[in-house]
């Protein structure tokens, strides 16, 4: 398969250069989500958690109002109110900053939508199809992401693939080629391989050794790793240990094109990607004196 | 005859690019630089360049070359780094010659280029490009010598008085042992001032990164 060159990237009002990688900071809208376990389900607090992650570099806040793994239901409405007047609120105090939405919902995605968002972040692998036309509709950016076709909120048991490369790429290519024959701008629509999602960590590795095929798609590649399962379990390290591992994998994907990182930790995320680009040649130093004063 | 003098430091900091992102020691060291260059080409009919280097010659045929630098189009020598950095602080359009002196020349082969330059018939402007001593202290690039500052002060108040015959005694092994790459260049500079009446101004004196450097401006009355 010959390569396709990757190209701009354009959420809200932001355009990202195929060689300038960027952070996607999760907001959590949640009281039980599995790495800040609710630490910012009060308003207040999430509001300190956007502005911290800008001032630390996020260029996207990923607002999401449901926890991945398995709990409590949450309906729609109960989804709305979680996360709707938030991204109005956001969006008012931060015009720049792109927003993306993290639901699997068509009818979450036209309220946060009419409220500001940018993107919507479909991290369940389509299991809507409506959500893509909310995208379109609303000239709004989208993430199709690989989840093994796995129901919502739902943990990998004993899930098989004959070739999960295959699988992933022949999924992915199809969920962004649907998007954009729905309608959505070709320039705004990503791919994440999801990690941990209709994954165990044997599937993970893969998917993410399959980076370089990702990013020959031409399509960009968003990576979400941050503090998973599958770095947990390749180092041995619980939840609170997963920091270092999921930066190598950062670094290690950034050099090899991934363009989107979805990560709790942001400063430290930004740093690694930043240092990744300033060896690459695509960033210069802040501060370049050394020996040569 | 030389009818203004500009004095500038040369390290690579000062060219393009080098220090990556804006760096506010650099940017200060640079606009005092640009302006004491400005002044000098602006005073005179032509503008002739002198600044240390691993040898002593002339540069008459500069032409764009690899990776951003520039050199001698026929033998395709690098312009070195003193005259680089003067080139990056002249405005577009001067246009100047340009002179090499051998960092290690001896004092008699810099006065010997500072007579010849002055006996050209054109209202000259020199720019001069020279470092202080690179030993001042701990963390400068060559460590400390308690004789850097008396050496470098020295200089100094040699170019606030306008005071050749202090430059022209510098002495050239003390320089060496300080790391200091300007001595050669200053005394072409007091070779080719002598005998004339200067007002002189010393418009930056520091040491942002351990290397010793001045921008001042000579001009004759």
């Amino acid at each position: 398969m010959t390569a396709t060159a990757q190209c701009d990237l354009h959420w809200g009002s932001r355009i990202f250069g195929p060689r300038q990688p960027v952070v996607m900071a999760i907001v959590n809208r949640t009281p039980d989500s599995f790495y800040d376990r609710g630490a910012t389900f009060d308003p207040a607090l999430a509001f300190q958690r956007v502005d911290d992650v800008i001032a630390a570099g996020a260029e996207i806040v990923d607002i999401g109002g449901v926890k991945a793994a398995p709990g409590v239901e949450v309906t729609p409405g109960e989804e709305i109110d979680r996360v709707v007047g938030f991204v109005a609120a956001v969006r008012a105090r931060h015009p720049e900053v792109v927003i993306s939405v993290d639901t699997w919902r068509a009818e979450v995605a036209r309220e946060v939508c009419a409220a500001g968002a940018d993107v919507l972040n479909d991290a369940w692998g389509g299991v809507d199809p409506g959500l893509a036309d909310v995208a379109a509709q609303f000239g709004a950016g989208l993430v199709c992401t690989h989840a093994g076709g796995q129901r919502p909120r739902t943990r990998p048991h004993r899930v098989h693939y004959a070739d999960v490369d295959a699988d992933i790429l022949a999924t992915l290519v199809r969920l962004a080629e649907r998007a954009v024959a729905g309608g959505v701008e070709p320039t705004r629509v990503a791919i994440d391989p999801g990690h941990d999602f209709g994954k165990n960590t044997w599937h993970s590795l893969a998917a993410t050794r399959l980076v370089p095929r990702l990013v020959d798609t031409g399509w960009p590649v968003l990576m979400s790793l941050s503090n998973k399962d599958f770095v947990g379990e390749s180092l041995g390290r619980g939840l609170e240990q997963r920091l270092t591992g999921t930066l190598a994998v950062t670094a290690l994907t950034a050099a090899w094109g991934a363009r989107i990182f979805r990560a709790h930790n942001v400063r430290e995320t930004r740093d690694t990607i930043d240092m990744v680009s300033t060896v690459l040649g695509d960033r210069a130093p802040v501060r370049a004196v050394r020996g040569l004063g | 005859m030389i009818v203004a003098a500009a004095v500038v430091p040369h390290p690579p900091l000062l060219l393009p690019g080098v220090t990556g992102g804006p760096v506010p020691e650099v940017d200060r060291l640079r606009l005092a630089c640009s302006a004491a260059v400005a002044w000098a080409s602006g005073s005179a009919d032509s503008v002739v360049v002198v600044g240390g280097a691993d040898r002593t010659r002339t540069w008459p045929n500069l032409e764009p070359m690899r990776a951003g630098f520039v050199g001698d189009a026929e033998t395709g020598d690098r312009l070195p780094l003193s005259l680089s950095a003067v080139r990056t602080l002249l405005a577009d359009g001067v246009r100047a010659e340009w002179r090499s002196i051998a960092v290690s020349a001896p004092a008699a082969e810099a006065v010997a280029l500072g007579r010849q330059l002055a006996a050209g018939p054109r209202a000259t402007a020199l720019v001069v490009a020279g470092d202080g001593s690179a030993r001042r202290g701990p963390k400068a690039p060559g460590y400390e010598d308690e004789r850097a500052r008396p050496f470098d002060a020295a200089v100094t108040a040699a170019l606030a008085a306008a005071d050749v015959a202090s430059l022209a005694d510098l002495d050239p092994v003390l320089a060496d042992e300080l790391l200091v790459h300007g001595r050669a260049a200053w005394q072409v500079m007091a070779a080719a001032c002598a005998g004339g009446a200067w007002t002189a101004e010393v418009d930056y004196a520091d040491d942002p990164f351990g290397v010793y450097y001045l921008v001042a401006r000579w001009s004759r009355r």
